[in-house]
């Protein structure tokens, strides 16, 4: 059902459908481990001794395909994954945009992901963060590598205390902790989050970066989804898959992140194509366990019959009214009801004769 | 209406205090009686009372918005969570500690019992010593004494406990507070409510002023 609707909303933005192979070579996910969000894959050896892969991942797989044009498509495959230390079969849609990436296309993809989780809930929040400015950020401070690391970490847990413990640990200085810890408690609506950001621009880099985010602000607006959209630097997590803005997005009664994606140039870079990209992921499996309501019953009526010889072809006819009247019906032998299988949860237990009742009133 | 986890025991009870100067109490858990939820409607809070190391579980998967839970438990099993606030409360050290003569024979692996292994190894492995990690799940002291072990890597609080066994601290690891934990998810919608506790909570701590601790019944 959401698969259909979301579907359906990528394809009036003009993007098609891709469609991949269910192997791929061992090679392509070994080559670029960098961009995998783990190692560990599914291989078997095919007829011929080459090594194959179930699909990790989809994106890999896009930008494989792609030999440097411009290119907008949209995927729902499932991926293998390990995922509480078992394999996992997940369901995964998403769309990625390949090509010279400007303003309009990163602003279309946000606002796409913002349009897919109103197809899911109507409260919902996309959160965007710039890796690159991060980067730049900690660069301008002299940040060295662990510290980085560190203050990562203290990003991706809004743990602002801990900048105090760096500054003691002489990994920081003082006025550089006072200005990342308000970066970590900003959590702002994005148009006045990114107002805010202005100020701790602290080099030229960085002021680009923000007015850059500010053009966007603009194109959400025009794409009405500005309302939805927050800015927050706790997002930090695979700094090194993404180099520019990366977002991530979460609907209300469902207590983890249900989307996420961000650029990505380093990936088609890599693989020698001269594009840029962006895309995100939406974990359907997650939405489908929290928000798809399960049925009521399994049917509207279980008919219990005796199995006499001239009972079967009224029992046809009871099951043919029902279903006429667009009703589920499952009909079982009265000596095998207590040994079912699947005990069934029917909305009505009828005998064929009270049964043959009801049906006469439909 | 947010969701918050207490820990049973000393903690949770201090926790519930300092909420409740912040303006977010609730009379509802004072009664006494059989429920395992209480609510104040106005003030717009739910708590409840749960084993302490499974604060984080609670908060990560969202049944709690918000939680308090000593950082050793953070460090440990390292969950996806915001961690908004150190109340500067049940504190304590993670430490290595031993027999006061102990001598670290760095030609053999270093047994260490423990109940934080993740830490531990960790801790182990940035010093560069191989180690054999022995998990237990309680009465950690008695290892050395009963040579299942070399050290043992616990938090200690006052000391006692190791003195009664003759163990002493061999080193310091990493200082130990509570924190105020958040779902990731519940803070984008429960924003506005979970910063007037963070703040409420942050003006108690950094007063400096005494809450005296409510008992309660769990």
């Amino acid at each position: 059902m959401i698969t259909t609707k979301l579907n359906n909303l990528y394809e009036r933005y003009g993007y098609r459908q891709f469609k991949m192979t269910k192997f791929e070579p061992y090679d392509l996910y070994a080559d670029n481990r960098d961009f995998l969000k783990s190692n560990q894959l599914i291989t078997f050896t095919d007829l011929d001794g080459s090594l194959l892969a179930l699909k990790p991942d989809v994106t890999l797989s896009i930008i494989k395909s792609n030999l440097g044009g411009e290119e907008k498509v949209y995927y729902n495959e499932t991926v293998y994954r390990p995922k509480n230390h078992r394999y996992h079969e997940i369901l995964q849609s998403g769309i990625e945009c390949i090509g010279k990436i400007d303003s309009y296309s990163e602003a279309e993809v946000i606002a796409l992901a913002a349009k897919s989780l109103q197809l899911i809930s109507d409260k919902y929040v996309i959160r965007i963060s710039d890796a690159a400015f991060l980067k730049q950020m900690f660069e301008t401070m002299g940040l060295g590598e662990k510290a980085e690391e560190e203050a990562l970490k203290l990003f991706s847990m809004k743990n602002a205390a801990g900048f105090d413990e760096l500054v003691s640990k002489d990994m920081l200085t003082e006025a550089s902790a006072a200005t990342l810890k308000k970066m970590v408690d900003l959590y702002m609506p994005f148009k006045e989050g990114v107002a805010e950001l202005k100020k701790y621009a602290i080099s030229n880099v960085s002021a680009m970066m923000a007015s850059h985010l500010a053009e966007l602000a603009a194109i959400f607006e025009s794409f009405g989804v500005l309302d939805c959209i927050f800015l927050d630097f706790s997002l930090v997590n695979s700094m090194d898959y993404y180099n520019g803005i990366m977002f991530q997005g979460a609907v209300a009664d469902i207590p983890f992140t249900v989307l996420s994606g961000g650029r990505y140039d380093k990936l088609p870079q890599k693989m020698g194509r001269k594009v840029g990209a962006i895309g995100f992921a939406l974990y359907l499996d997650t939405v489908e366990n929290y928000l798809v309501k399960p049925h009521d019953y399994d049917v509207d009526y279980l008919i219990t019959y005796d199995g006499e010889k001239d009972t079967a072809a009224k029992v046809a006819a009871v099951v043919e009214t029902f279903n006429h009247a667009d009703c589920k019906v499952r009909s079982v032998r009265l000596d095998e009801l207590s040994t079912m299988e699947h005990k069934i949860k029917a909305r009505k237990t009828l005998s064929l004769q009270e049964a043959e009742k009801e049906a006469a009133e439909i | 209406m947010i969701n918050i986890a207490l820990a049973k025991g000393r903690l949770g009870e201090k926790t519930y205090s300092m909420m409740a100067a912040a303006g977010f109490d609730c009379p509802a858990i004072l009664e006494k009686n059989r429920k395992l939820t209480f609510e104040n409607t106005e003030k717009g809070v739910r708590y409840f009372w749960v084993k302490p190391s499974d604060v984080a579980i609670y908060v990560e998967r969202g049944a709690a918005d918000v939680g308090v839970c000593g950082k050793d438990i953070l460090l440990e099993y390292e969950p996806d969570i915001y961690e908004l606030l150190d109340l500067d409360i049940g504190k304590c050290r993670m430490c290595v500690a031993g027999p006061q003569d102990f001598y670290d024979n760095e030609e053999r692996t270093l047994r260490v019992a423990t109940k934080f292994s993740n830490v531990a190894s960790k801790y182990y492995e940035s010093i560069g010593r191989d180690i054999d990690i022995i998990k237990l799940n309680g009465s950690i002291e008695i290892a050395p004494l009963l040579g299942l072990s070399d050290v043992i890597f616990d938090i200690v609080e006052t000391g006692s406990t190791l003195r009664e066994n003759d163990l002493h601290v061999l080193q310091e690891v990493v200082p130990v507070s509570a924190r105020l934990i958040c779902n990731k998810v519940s803070f984008q919608f429960k924003h506005e409510k979970i910063m007037e506790l963070r703040d409420g909570l942050g003006r108690i701590v950094n007063s400096g002023e005494k809450v005296e601790t409510i008992k309660l019944e769990h």
